[in-house]
Formats: structure tokens, C-alpha cells, sequence
């Protein structure tokens, strides 16, 4: 039961953080030349949704706040007030503490003074944009006491002279089971006006002895006092419409109205009747005519006349206000998109997919035994009807990993306010670019590139682009130009983030690495090898140390989180040109082609996508004696024997054959014993135990249930290809040990 | 959240602290039913009430119709603040006029 409130939260967190970045990304483009009355519609909606969902969770602080917002975007949307940049401005601030407090509410914690003082203070600022700068009503707290509705110009007959809403609400029997709680909503609209009277319909409760606890038995009738239209008080019922009988009848309401109350509500007329002459919506002589023109309609319906359609009766007699049906469409329409909109999108839980993935993921693993099984006995039949299941199981595998994949596109649009605010901050002008916001990858990815790709968009802009005036005089464009670039490259995603700014001072990299001691002196070092030094620990050649970036932390980090994700790093950059930092990463975590070899009674897995060719070693005597290279069509490749890499031991067979990988441009060979062939690989990750052993990435299970280890080309390429350049520092010897 | 019963005199007395919400609702309605089953008036124990929501007020108007067709005497011994303002924002107070201790 417990967790049926928790989830509802939940849901208000997640619609409330997605909100929000609708309502950033609306106000981002404010200005920006197109229409904005969408784009204000788009931020009003969604700073309306939040406070009415917010209402149900007894959120006060967030209520409060967002009341302010919402108060001025009303005027905003009503033409009353501009939305110029300034404003925009202020509003991406209302929408940073928005998300704060909803942050604060996912953590489980009070608003804390801090907090509650920004809040004021933006509202304050907020309400400066109002007439006269008086803050609207809140929490029901009217400054003339109960507000005197004004009468309208001519009394409609057939109307009652009631100037309040008129409520009434009854709580379908799932209603407290889903954890919504009624008396929170009659609260909730207590924050923009006041319930004048109340009525607790409790006829339909029963005797404890017959009481289901969980079920909702009550109903309330209700007077409410408020200036807000009726869009509003509908909204605030949004969250229970589904569970709920909820009417409303509008100041002045046609007695129509309340005969068909009467005629809905489950109670006796008589009774119904007290409620509201009690909450003073009806008087005597109203009460007796609703229920007087209901038995005579009643006695219509019998005879031969079809009865009139509710809505053109009151059509005709001019009994329904204007706002009143067009709230009703409203809510049609919107009830419409929101059925197309389900339609299209399905909200599932995370870990219902992983759950998905780890079941496809058993099932290629007995796949592959029953394909195994089927090749010993030479069954021709079975051997074919293995295969199609294969065939269909690697289908099901796509398709399952395709549910976890997302576009990119998200993550990047985030940037545009990093890269807004950074550039404000530091006095440039920086145009973002973003390309290939299509691209698709696993959401776990998505989730923690975040933070790195943060950290190096902030360093482009910080130390990246020069100043207009250093830009002027270098006769560069005096606007910096920062492009997110992610595409596909061979089973990998590539990420790059390029600026065209002053790129990397070499001879200072080098220097300063000498005097960290990470280079020895007179090493020679490639390009490439000297920029990656900055990746190493503790590196920063920033001579200023900036608000932003420049302490020495982060480009080390940005390399670790990656590499976390099985991903690589590397940068590229020339001077007075710019910079191009270039992010590798693994499509999907989970389930890989692999390609199954063999050394000695070992089986290994090397990644499918990352395997070029496959070629016979040459004998030995064909190759200089003790050499770990070869002759590839006139290219040098490097190779290592798997079985010298992991210690087996045993006689080398006759013929070795070599696996020719590729990883980032480099090529290595891997002398093993035997090929396999293609290979459906579960990837299992390796304990912690395990974490330091270098050039392994993971494990599997093999059809006869052995295990075989995963290669880690990325690993084992460098390993290859540093030993080759006698630059493997660090890296040689301690991998024998470990394997 | 925890309960006493004292069956004494013809009087069951329970005590309601904690919750009084729809996670905790079935709990107390087991616990009100069997001190229904002994004879004599109820005494209720609300001064330990913590939290009420809609459940928590359905039950005790349930409570009182059961007492009422039975026959037998409510009374609320002690209420949390937060009861007699439920109370108050639904306009029970009169409901449970009898029942309420006589100064509240």
C-alpha cells in the first residue's frame, strides 16, 4: 500500500523534472526570432502543471513559488507584460529553483531557510513585473477578506443567485488506494480562494463492521469563493478526475445544473438537498424548483418526445457561460492529445527493461547450448531448427537493446544553457552548434556522460575560446563557435566537442609534464601522445585558475568516468585553430557480437566490430627471429600471443593463426590457437576482486557452460601498440601477474 | 505505532497513536472492531495521532455509526491537533459533538 503514494510522487518528480526542461528549452528560444506565443504557452503550461500537481502532495513551499510564476506569466500571456530577454533571464532562474525544490522533494528533505530565502527572493523579483508590485493572493489569504463576486449585469432567470462555485466531489471506491487523499485537494484549492462552506457526505459510509478501510465511501459538497476561472478549479481536480465524481457549477449557475447534480449523485434528493441549502448554493425556492423542473423532465421522458439533448437545452435558454463550455472543450481536446500522445509513448520502468535484457540475454546463452547439442548429434533437423531460433533470438536481442536506446539529441539541448550562461559569465560570445542529435545510445550511457561531457564543454569555454578581442586580432569571427558532434563509427558512439579556439600550447603541455615528472627528459613524443598527457592526474595548464575549470581536477576524472563506461578519450588540437576532444563509447552495455577464439584449453571473446581480419601466422621462420611483428601487406603490425599474455602453458600448436583487431585507428594481432567463429556474448561483468586485471573486460558463459573471458581490445591495443613505441612506461609487466 | 486494551468495567478502551492514514487504516479498523466486540461504551485514545488523512476521518465517522447503531457510547478521550483541525476543515465537529471531550 506504501508504495502506492511513493509512486505517485515519484511520477511528480519525473513529469515535474521533464517539465522543467521543456519550460528551459522554451525559454531558451525566446528571442530567438520565432513565434513566442507557443513558447509562452509551453512554459505557463508547464509552470501550471507543477503547482496544480504539487497542490496534491501538500508541497506548499513549491505552490507558493510557482504561484508567484505563474501569476506573472498570466499577465505575460494575457499581453500585458513583455517577455523581453531580461525577463526570460529571470524566468530560467524561477525554473533552477523550480527544479531545487522538486530536487529537494525527490531527496526526501525540508526546505531549508536558504532555500525558502531564494524562493522569496525571486518572487519578490517576480512580483516586481506585476501592476503596482503587490504580490497576488496566496494561501487563500484575501487582503478584503471574502471576495464579493460581482453580481452580474442582469440576473439570468432560470439561474441562482449564489456568487460562489459551487463543488461537489465523490470519491470513486479506489480513490484513497492510489493514495490520493481528498482532503489534500479541497486544501489545495484553498490556495487561491476559500472554501466559504462544507458539506462531508456521509451516507454512503458504512458501519465499521461492514467497513472496508481502503475503500472511499465519502463525498464532500462544497461553497468556494475565487477569482480564478474555471480552468483552474478543474485543475486542481486533475490528478483524481479518473477516480472521482467531481462537478462544478459556476457563480451564478443555471438551476439546470443542479437538477442534473441531483439526478447524478447517488443520494436522496431530500438529503442532497439540505447539503445545499446548507452550503448556501441553493436557496429554499431554488431547491424546490431544481427538483419540481427534474420530475417534470422526468415525465417528459416517458412520453413520446425524445428528450432534449442536455446541451442544446441549455444552448437555447442561454444557460451555460461562455467559459464554462469552452473549459469543457478544452479539457475534450486535451483529453484527446493526451490519448494520442499514450499512444505513441509508453512509460516503463527501468528496471523492468534490464530485467527484459537479462532474459534475452539467458536466452542466447541456452540458445547456444541447444545449437551446441544439436551439432553433436548430427541431427540435420535439429540442426536447422536451432539455427532459425538463433536467427530469431539475435532478433529479439536488437530489438530489446534498440527499447533501451536514446537519442542524444536531450543531453546535447541541455548544453545550450551551460553554454548560455558560461558565456555570459566570462564576457565571450559563443555560438553552441549541435549535430547528430539523432544518434542513438544506451540510456545508462546517456545518463553518465553528463558529467563529463559538462566538464569538457566547460573547458572549451573557458579556456578554449579567446575573447572576442584576442579572437579579433588573431582575424578570427569575434563569435567562438562550440559544436557537439555524436555519430556512429563501427559499434561505437563518437562524441566530439570542438571550438575553434586557441587549441593546445604544445612546448607548454611538455614542459609542464616534464616538471610533473610524468615525462622524462628528451623522451620523444607524438602529437597525439603529448595532448593526451593532459589526461593524466593532476594536469592543468591553465595559468589562471578561473571559476569554471583550471584546478588541476577534472580532465582525469572526465577520462576515469569514461572509461568506466568501457569508452575512450582522446584529443586532437592545433594551435590558433582550435580543439577537438573525441569521446568513444560502447553502443549498449549489455549484449555484444563477440568472436569466440582459442589458446591452449582457454576460450576468449573479442568484441565482433572490433575484429578486421583474420590471417594465418606466418612459421616462424619467415619471421625475424624473436620478432613481435609482422608483415601485413607492406604495414607494420604488432602482435602478442594470447598465450604468452596469460601465462598458459602447453606446447604451441603447429599452425597459429592471427586476429587482426582495430580500436581508434590502431591496429594490433592476436596470436591464438584456434578460431571459433561468430558468437552471441552476454557480457558478465567481473567482480571488483577483479577490477585492476588490465586487457580483460568482462566474462561470459559459453553454451557447454564454460566461461570465457572478454577481450579488452582498447586495452590490449594499447598495450600492443606501447610496447611496440617502447613507450609502455608503466603499463608492461604488471599484466602476466594479474591475468 | 503502537495499542493498548484495557477491557474494564464494561468500558474497552483503545489507544490510536502514529499514523491514522490509509497505509495504517486496516490495521486500526482490526484493532477498533475487537474492542467492538467486548460490551460497554469505547473510549478512544486520539492524543497520540500523528498524521490523519480521509481514511483516517472514514473510519472514525464509521466507528461512530457503528457505536450509534449499537447503541453504545463513543467517547474520545484525548484528540491530537491534528485531528480537531481535520475535524474542524470538514465540518465533523458537530458530527462528533457527543463524543469529543467536553472543553474541546
Amino acid at each position: 500500500m506504501s508504495t502506492n503514494m511513493d509512486d505517485a510522487l515519484q511520477t511528480f518528480i519525473v513529469e515535474s523534472r521533464e517539465l522543467l526542461q521543456m519550460m528551459e528549452a522554451s525559454l531558451l528560444e525566446i528571442g530567438q526570432g520565432g513565434d513566442d506565443t507557443e513558447n509562452i504557452n509551453a512554459i505557463f503550461r508547464a509552470a501550471h502543471t507543477i503547482k496544480g500537481s504539487a497542490g496534491l502532495f501538500s508541497l506548499d513551499a513549491i505552490v507558493a513559488f510557482t504561484h508567484a510564476a505563474e501569476s506573472v506569466l498570466d499577465r505575460v500571456r494575457a499581453q500585458q507584460i513583455a517577455m523581453d530577454r531580461a525577463l526570460a533571464r529571470l524566468f530560467l532562474d524561477v525554473c533552477d529553483q523550480m527544479g531545487a525544490l522538486v530536487e529537494r522533494v525527490a531527496s526526501g528533505q525540508e526546505v531549508n531557510s536558504a532555500l525558502q530565502a531564494r524562493s522569496d527572493e525571486l518572487a519578490c523579483q517576480l512580483n516586481h513585473h506585476l501592476d503596482g508590485g503587490t504580490p497576488p493572493p496566496i494561501d487563500g489569504d484575501w487582503p478584503d477578506g471574502v471576495p464579493v463576486q460581482a453580481a452580474p449585469a442582469a440576473r439570468v432567470p432560470g439561474c441562482v443567485t449564489s456568487g460562489l462555485w459551487h463543488i461537489s466531489l465523490r470519491g470513486g471506491p479506489d480513490l484513497l488506494r492510489f493514495g490520493l487523499d481528498p482532503l489534500s485537494i479541497l486544501r489545495y484549492l484553498g490556495t487561491f480562494g476559500q472554501i466559504v462552506s462544507l458539506e462531508m457526505v456521509l451516507a454512503a459510509i458504512p458501519r465499521l463492521t461492514q467497513l472496508d478501510p481502503e475503500t472511499c465511501y465519502m463525498g464532500f459538497e462544497l461553497s468556494f469563493a475565487s477569482k480564478a476561472d474555471a480552468q483552474t478549479i478543474e485543475d486542481a481536480f486533475a490528478f483524481v478526475r479518473d477516480d472521482c465524481t467531481v462537478r462544478l457549477i459556476p457563480p451564478y449557475g443555471p438551476i439546470a445544473d443542479y437538477r442534473a447534480l441531483f439526478a447524478d449523485m447517488p443520494e436522496d434528493n431530500l438529503l442532497l438537498g439540505q447539503m445545499l441549502l446548507r452550503c448556501g448554493s441553493l436557496t429554499q425556492a431554488e431547491l424546490a424548483q431544481a427538483l419540481v423542473t427534474q420530475e417534470w423532465l422526468a415525465e417528459a421522458e416517458v412520453g413520446e418526445f425524445p428528450p432534449p439533448r442536455l446541451g442544446e437545452v441549455l444552448v437555447d435558454q442561454q444557460l451555460v457561460e461562455q467559459p464554462v463550455i469552452d473549459a469543457a472543450l478544452e479539457r475534450q481536446q486535451q483529453a484527446r492529445q493526451a490519448k494520442g500522445a499514450e499512444v505513441s509513448l509508453i512509460r516503463v520502468d527501468a528496471a523492468k527493461l534490464d530485467q527484459l535484457i537479462n532474459l534475452v540475454g539467458e536466452l542466447i546463452i541456452a540458445g547456444a547450448g541447444a545449437q551446441l547439442a544439436a551439432r553433436r548429434f548430427k541431427v540435420p533437423a535439429l540442426v536447422e531448427a536451432t539455427g532459425v531460433l538463433s536467427r530469431l533470438v539475435e532478433d529479439v536481442r536488437d530489438s530489446a537493446l534498440t527499447l533501451r536506446m536514446v537519442q542524444i539529441g536531450a543531453t546535447f539541448n541541455r548544453f545550450r544553457r551551460v553554454v548560455r550562461d558560461v558565456a555570459t559569465e566570462l564576457g565571450k560570445d559563443i555560438q553552441l552548434e549541435i549535430r547528430g542529435g539523432d544518434t542513438e545510445l544506451d540510456k545508462t550511457i546517456v545518463e553518465k556522460i553528463g558529467d563529463p561531457l559538462t566538464h569538457i564543454v566547460r573547458n572549451a569555454l573557458d579556456h578554449g575560446i579567446e575573447s572576442a578581442a584576442d579572437r579579433v586580432a588573431r582575424g578570427k569571427p569575434a563569435q567562438g563557435n562550440l559544436t557537439l558532434n555524436a555519430f556512429h563509427e563501427s559499434g561505437s558512439i563518437v562524441i566530439e566537442v570542438s571550438d575553434d579556439g586557441g587549441g593546445l600550447k604544445k612546448e607548454r603541455i611538455l614542459a609542464k609534464a616534464t616538471e610533473r615528472g610524468l615525462v622524462a627528459e628528451g623522451q620523444n613524443l607524438s602529437d597525439k601522445e603529448i595532448f593526451n598527457l593532459v589526461f593524466e592526474p593532476g594536469f592543468s595548464t591553465a595559468e589562471q585558475v578561473s571559476n569554471l575549470s583550471g584546478r588541476g581536477v577534472g580532465m582525469d576524472v572526465v577520462k576515469r568516468n569514461i572509461q568506466a563506461l568501457r569508452g575512450t578519450v582522446d584529443l586532437e588540437s592545433r594551435e590558433g585553430q582550435g580543439t577537438t576532444v573525441r569521446i568513444r563509447l560502447p553502443l549498449t552495455l549489455a549484449i555484444i557480437d563477440g568472436f569466440l577464439i582459442g589458446a591452449g584449453p582457454s576460450s576468449y571473446v573479442v568484441p565482433l566490430e572490433q575484429v578486421v581480419e583474420c590471417i594465418e601466422l606466418p612459421l616462424a621462420s619467415q619471421l625475424a627471429p624473436g620478432a613481435s611483428y609482422l608483415n601485413l601487406r607492406g604495414e607494420v603490425l604488432p602482435f602478442i600471443r594470447l598465450r604468452d599474455l596469460f601465462e598458459i602453458p602447453g606446447e604451441r600448436p603447429r599452425r597459429e593463426n592471427v586476429v587482426v583487431v582495430q580500436y581508434a585507428g590502431e591496429r594490433a594481432g592476436l596470436v591464438v590457437d584456434q578460431l571459433f567463429g561468430e558468437f552471441q556474448t552476454v557480457i558478465k561483468p567481473l567482480g571488483k576482486v577483479f577490477s585492476h586485471i588490465r586487457c580483460i573486460g568482462g566474462s561470459t558463459i559459453l553454451g557447454s557452460g564454460e566461461v570465457a573471458l572478454i577481450l579488452d581490445v582498447p586495452g590490449l591495443v594499447r598495450h600492443v601498440t606501447a610496447r611496440e613505441t617502447g613507450l609502455s612506461r608503466s603499463r608492461q609487466g604488471s599484466l602476466a601477474a594479474t591475468a | 505505532m503502537n495499542e493498548s486494551e484495557q477491557p474494564c468495567l464494561a468500558i474497552s478502551r483503545v489507544a490510536i497513536a502514529g499514523e491514522m492514514t490509509i497505509f495504517t487504516a486496516r490495521d486500526w479498523r482490526d484493532r477498533l472492531l475487537a474492542a467492538m466486540e467486548a460490551p460497554g461504551d469505547v473510549e478512544l485514545d486520539l492524543g497520540m495521532v500523528s498524521e490523519v488523512d480521509a481514511a483516517g476521518i472514514q473510519l472514525l465517522v464509521s466507528l461512530a455509526l457503528e457505536a450509534r447503531e449499537m447503541g453504545r457510547a463513543l467517547r474520545l478521550v484525548a484528540v491530537a491537533e491534528r485531528i480537531t483541525e481535520a475535524f474542524e476543515f470538514c465540518r465533523l465537529t458537530d458530527f462528533f459533538r457527543e463524543a469529543l471531550p467536553a472543553q474541546a
